[in-house]
């Protein structure tokens, strides 16, 4: 497991290219919602409403790519937080192998091995995946409305939609979008909030394991000047 | 330029500092902006709709809708920017360290230290790039904000009624185009910053495993009886990056 993390970790500029691309994608794909929202608001409100089928598919575009773009471009800004953390993991374990490889030439006596790895680095990948589950979970879900998205305003506005009445299928499409939105919302920055907390325990392994060095350092350097005072 | 770039490089408190005030004063505009709303939709949907006086309102509430948000990642822009230069530097302070250390080892058992990563060169790059594409998202934001406050300034019920092909009808068109792709834009200009931030990481570690690789070898080719290797001032390093 141990393994498959550090390996994964070494590839952290894949995991920040992945996510660029995700972030480009995403404002290329926003600007087909820009295309739609001109040729929607250009006309008139009365047609905007009608039945006009390409002003509804228009609008259509433009609703179903609200949905679902906000969370693939937080999918793509969670990768390259984690590339991030990746990054500070991989400076946590150069520090850790260049303490080890440093204290391997000390003599024997002195040299009481490496230190424990510290419960944090061992966190914070766990921490990172969690954070991303998060995103992509709130991506499918996102990806899964677009149906009702879709459904709910592939309709005339005036002539469907607000003369729905209770109980009718475009008043539950209509309760549904709008149910999702918060929540959808709030376990974007639960997933982005675990992200930047991964990166702050990883930014802890690299203080505690500086802490450490310090100290074992500090022990050396004392063992190999006292008998030197002592003989002065 | 070089120099420049350098000196640029150590200001990094002052960048967060800057970036730290402007997301302030966004909050603050933020503040004021919610005040203006909650007063135009304390008032019936009649007048608001059709009073001029309203309609300034709304004007208001509506243009900085638009680009108060970029101003906001204008400042969080410069935070990114000042711990991507933070990072720089302490790749800096790591190559700088290495080559002075490298300076007290005696001759025979010296390394040469490897030129600078491009990873550094594409830090900056980034960095800069992430910058501009978020001050260009924010004129942009500033244009459509004017386009939002001229449409916004006629009261809702005389934008409803507008003919087709009509001036109001294309800023309506306009704005809302623009705000579509401008929310994801600013974005982009994140992202390229925390590309900024991942280079800056590179530089670091790379530093470190040039260290880790190095210092066995340095131990290795010290000579055996030299163990009290007397220190004398390194020569003076110029910076490495």
């Amino acid at each position: 497991m141990e393994k498959m993390q550090n390996t994964m970790m070494k590839h952290y500029k894949m995991f920040a290219a992945i996510g660029l691309l995700i972030v480009v994608i995403a404002f290329v794909v926003s600007l087909q919602a820009s295309d739609a929202n001109s040729t929607f608001f250009s006309a008139t409100k009365e047609a905007r409403e009608g039945s006009d089928s390409t002003l509804i598919a228009a609008n259509v575009t433009r609703n179903v790519i609200q949905q679902w773009v906000p969370a693939f471009k937080f999918v793509g800004l969670g990768l390259m937080l984690g590339a991030i953390t990746m990054a500070l993991g991989l400076i946590a374990m150069a520090l850790r192998d260049m303490g080890i490889g440093l204290m391997s030439g000390w003599p024997k006596e002195l040299n009481q091995g490496p230190p424990d790895k510290p419960r944090a680095a061992k966190m914070f990948p766990l921490l990172m995946i969690m954070g991303w589950m998060l995103l992509l979970a709130g991506l499918v879900v996102a990806l899964a409305s677009n149906g009702n998205v879709s459904a709910y305003w592939n309709n005339s506005i005036a002539l469907v939609l607000n003369p729905a009445g209770p109980g009718s299928i475009e008043l539950l499409q209509l309760g549904f979008i709008q149910g999702i939105k918060p929540w959808l919302g709030a376990l974007r920055f639960a997933g982005m909030g675990m992200i930047f907390t991964a990166i702050t325990v990883a930014l802890t392994v690299i203080i505690r394991t500086l802490q450490a060095q310090k100290k074992i350092l500090r022990g050396f350097i004392k063992a190999r000047s006292f008998p030197r005072l002592g003989e002065g | 330029m070089e120099n420049m770039l350098q000196k640029m490089m150590n200001r990094f408190p002052l960048f967060i500092g800057m970036g730290f005030m402007i997301v302030v004063i966004s909050l603050v505009i933020g503040v004021i902006n919610a005040t203006n709303a909650v007063d135009y939709y304390a008032v019936e949907k009649v007048a608001r709709e059709t009073l001029q006086e309203w309609a300034n309102v709304r004007a208001d509430v509506e243009s900085t809708s638009i680009w108060l948000p970029y101003f906001k990642f204008f400042g969080l822009a410069r935070i990114l920017a000042g711990i991507t230069t933070a990072l720089g530097v302490i790749a800096t302070k790591l190559m700088q360290m290495g080559k002075e250390l490298i300076a007290y080892v005696p001759e025979q058992a010296r390394l040469s230290v490897p030129d600078r990563p491009k990873s550094v060169m594409w830090m900056r790059m980034f960095m800069m790039m992430g910058m501009l594409i978020i001050l260009a998202g924010f004129i942009v934001a500033l244009i459509t904000a004017g386009t939002a406050a001229d449409l916004f300034s006629n009261p809702i019920a005389v934008i409803d009624t507008t003919t087709p092909g009509s001036e109001l009808l294309d800023q309506l068109a306009s704005v809302h185009a623009a705000e579509s792709w401008l929310e994801a834009f600013k974005f982009v200009g994140v992202a390229f910053l925390f590309i900024g931030i991942v280079n800056g990481l590179t530089s670091i570690i790379f530093a470190l495993q040039y260290q880790k690789k190095a210092m066995p070898q340095v131990v290795g080719n010290l000579p055996a009886a030299d163990t009290s290797i007397e220190l004398r001032p390194a020569p003076a390093v110029g910076s490495v990056m």
